[in-house]
């Protein structure tokens, strides 16, 4: 009878621990299911206003011909290469784990001319500030446009920082970061 | 009997101790990648510039046809790579329940400066009568513009300072992603050491 009793107290401890665990394993599963997908989390952490692609300097030069005169400015300015995180597209194969983002073509956005570096060539030439101002801001856009040194400095500038972003999700789903280099070519 | 049932209930209560850190494990934040993160935070900055060749007429020969007198803009591109040392970034991970990252980042500093001679281009010149700009004097220029680059990297604060946050923002990005690998919402606080 002893014996009995014995054996029913140890069967019960066993299911009693089972239960539990099983509990224990099932909370930590629903935990993991309650997780949002790879995906969506990796929309998630690049979902920002604005991403960091850099600002940089363009001291340029431009050169102004108006119905009598010719003239020179020369210009110290800042630009600025603006990307939104919903501008990035991400394209996630689950089946060979990887994540390939897909970057819009990069513009100059914004630029700060600093009306006290303009310098005029003839010297004596009248030009109103104002107007001389608007005239290398307009230059600034236009050139820093046209120079792929430029653009492809932001464009790698932003690639880091979108790596960097995308890093936890990735390294922890074992995906792998993938460029493409068709986005180069339509920059270009 | 009793000595019977407190030897299963203590078999039970250890296997349970055993199977809890399987759901816990998860639970602890690691920061080791956070050296991949300050190189992919390394900014690249391109920087295009205009020098100045400038020679004043003196004397009787300024109102002589300015002889003597040469300007000159040359316009020219550089790339400007700045980064933080990794081995000086400091995260202290934060005690269980509590969510505070403390973060220490070094300023940002020049790790290179190249200068693109091929970008060299003579915009503008003007000279007085009978003066021209040498290819000494282009040279010279080149030169001048070269140090202009490098100085002003070393000596832009703006530039430094942009580097810097780029960095801290990426790394704050990264603690917080990392949190939520974990389902922990981290708060960065940084540190001056």
């Amino acid at each position: 009878m002893k014996k009995k009793k014995v054996v029913f107290i140890i069967i019960c401890a066993v299911i009693i621990t089972a239960l539990v665990s099983a509990a224990i394993m099932i909370m930590s599963r629903n935990n993991k299911d309650n997780k949002l997908s790879v995906a969506s989390q990796l929309t998630e952490v690049i979902d920002i206003n604005e991403l960091s692609t850099g600002e940089f300097i363009y001291n340029g030069v431009v050169e102004v011909q108006e119905e009598k005169t010719k003239y020179s400015i020369r210009y110290c300015s800042t630009v600025k290469v603006g990307v939104a995180g919903d501008d990035i597209e991400l394209s996630v194969d689950a089946e060979n784990k990887t994540v390939t983002p897909i970057i819009p073509e990069l513009k100059v956005t914004v630029v700060n001319v600093d009306p006290e570096s303009l310098s005029f060539v003839p010297e004596n030439v009248s030009v109103k500030l104002k107007n001389a101002v608007k005239l290398c801001e307009e230059d600034a856009v236009k050139e820093a446009n046209n120079k792929p040194e430029l653009l492809e400095t932001a464009e790698s500038n932003l690639k880091s920082t979108i790596e960097a972003l995308l890093m936890p999700i990735v390294n922890n789903n074992d995906y792998t970061v993938v460029w493409e280099p068709a986005v180069k070519e339509e920059n270009k | 009997m009793k000595t019977i049932k407190i030897i299963c209930l203590s078999v039970a209560l250890v296997m349970i101790l055993v199977s809890l850190p399987a759901c816990c494990e998860k639970q602890e934040a690691d920061f080791s990648e956070v050296k991949a993160i300050c190189e992919l935070a390394t900014l690249r900055c391109y920087y295009h510039n205009t020098a100045e060749l400038k020679r004043e007429s003196s004397g009787i020969l300024r109102y002589l046809g300015n002889v003597g007198y040469k300007k000159a803009w040359i316009e020219y591109d550089g790339i400007i790579r700045l980064g933080i040392d990794a081995s000086q970034v400091k995260i202290t991970t934060p005690e269980p329940g509590e969510t505070t990252v403390k973060v220490y980042v070094p300023e940002a500093e020049i790790m290179d400066v190249t200068f693109d001679s091929d970008s060299m281009v003579e915009v503008v010149s003007e000279s007085g009568w009978f003066t021209s700009i040498s290819t000494e004097e282009r040279a010279e220029a080149q030169a001048q513009a070269q140090k202009i680059l490098e100085e002003r990297a070393n000596n832009d604060a703006s530039l430094k300072e942009q580097a810097t946050n780029r960095a801290k923002d990426i790394i704050k990005r990264y603690i917080i992603n990392i949190g939520k690998q974990i389902g922990i919402d981290y708060t960065v606080e940084w540190t001056d050491k």
